[in-house]
């Protein structure tokens, strides 16, 4: 009898780590981990966003997924839940200081709205304007976890993670090696 | 020997009492500025991590600051909310601390005794240790919705230099100069 129910309980035990262990390839690959490495990030524009933004936004997004040899996603939802807000204030601190601020736990990017932005994808950026899709792609880095780069490299091949930034540059609308291969060591393939 | 009359009397005696106005005035603008008030206690909040900021280069900085001395970070203050949302899930709003500053030269700007520059509570702009020795770039921000405005670090973190004797190193950029020969620049030998 003693025999009997320690089989059971065995073998229940043993069914229910097959069952926590396939779970991920049962439902996916991506854990939606905001602050862990791994490997969907969800984000989401705030509903005062203006429309004509959500390209850009998106290029910022999208240009980090297409980097080969890593394993990470982002994926822009509409709904509430766990995510990276990218939201515009009214004005942060004027124009000339800070463009964009990332929030300690990747909860929200913040884009200074007393800046000029340019959301067109099609041209550049006049002088007096910010490019939004650089700097959105600069933020994304940084919910990735990734760092400035400290140096800029030669012009126009400064990295997207670059310290700083300025008025009337689209560079950072392509990564470079220091962008790219710091995604694919904090995402390597097969860590999904 | 000549009496000296009522009307001279009088006349001296108002002089004086225009002298003692005009001196206690400046006295008191002079109390004004060096009384900058507690700051807020507590330890600055740091909410966001990383931020875009522009570039600006030293020629930048001569030119657009309002204000550059040497002196030692006092005191940090608590964090203050600037009247702008963070994101929901923070419940909070976005936040500066101040950093009160010791002067011992005033290079451009007013000459005070002690000023407090204002500092985003993003974590890489706060570059300020309590006891050290800076030459600072600072100009006038006003931030969110207007309540808090003041000098701020130009470029932030690339308008602070630490000053050891006559040597300002800026940490992060590795931008190097000379009191001294700033100070001519700016015409405050």
């Amino acid at each position: 009898m003693v025999s009997r129910v320690i089989r059971l309980v065995s073998f229940t035990a043993v069914m229910l780590a097959l069952v926590l262990l396939s779970a991920p390839l049962a439902f996916g690959t991506h854990i939606n981990d905001q602050d862990g490495r791994t490997n969907l990030r969800t984000w989401r524009m705030a509903p005062s966003f203006p429309s004509a933004w959500d390209t850009a936004l998106s290029n910022g997004a999208t240009m980090w997924d297409n980097v080969l040899n890593q394993c990470h996603d982002f994926q822009q939802i509409t709904s509430t839940g766990e995510h990276t807000l990218l939201y515009k204030v009214d004005n942060y601190d004027g124009k000339f200081g800070v463009f964009a601020l990332t929030w300690a736990n990747h909860a929200g990017i913040a884009f200074d709205g007393a800046e000029v932005w340019h959301a067109n994808v099609n041209s550049s950026p006049p002088i007096n304007a910010l490019d939004l899709w650089s700097v959105a792609g600069h933020e994304l880095g940084h919910v990735l976890s990734l760092k400035h780069s400290g140096n800029f490299g030669v012009f126009p091949n400064y990295p997207t993670m670059a310290n700083n930034y300025d008025y009337g540059q689209s560079y950072a609308r392509s990564l470079e090696a220091y962008d790219r291969s710091h995604e694919q060591n904090l995402y390597p393939p097969g860590s999904c | 020997m000549q009496s000296v009359t009522p009307r001279a009397v009088a006349f001296v005696v108002g002089l004086l009492a225009v002298i003692a106005v005009v001196a206690s005035a400046l006295l008191a603008s002079v109390n004004q500025e060096r009384s900058l008030g507690p700051l807020p206690p507590g330890p600055p909040k740091n909410q966001a991590v990383e931020a875009t900021i522009q570039g600006v280069s030293l020629d930048d900085m001569k030119r657009r600051s309002h204000a550059v001395f040497v002196g030692t970070a006092l005191a940090v203050g608590g964090s203050e909310g600037i009247g702008v949302a963070g994101p929901p899930e923070s419940g909070g709003e976005l936040t500066v601390h101040r950093v009160r500053f010791s002067v011992e030269r005033a290079l451009r700007g007013n000459r005070v005794q002690e000023l407090d520059l204002i500092v985003p509570d993003i974590s890489e702009l706060d570059t300020f240790e309590i006891g050290t020795r800076y030459l600072i770039f600072a100009e006038n921000r006003s931030f969110g919705d207007g309540q808090i405005a003041g000098l701020s670090p130009t470029g932030y973190y690339q308008g602070t230099f630490r000053a050891i004797g006559d040597a300002a190193r800026s940490d992060r950029t590795g931008v190097s100069l000379s009191i001294e020969q700033l100070a001519s620049e700016l015409g405050r030998r």
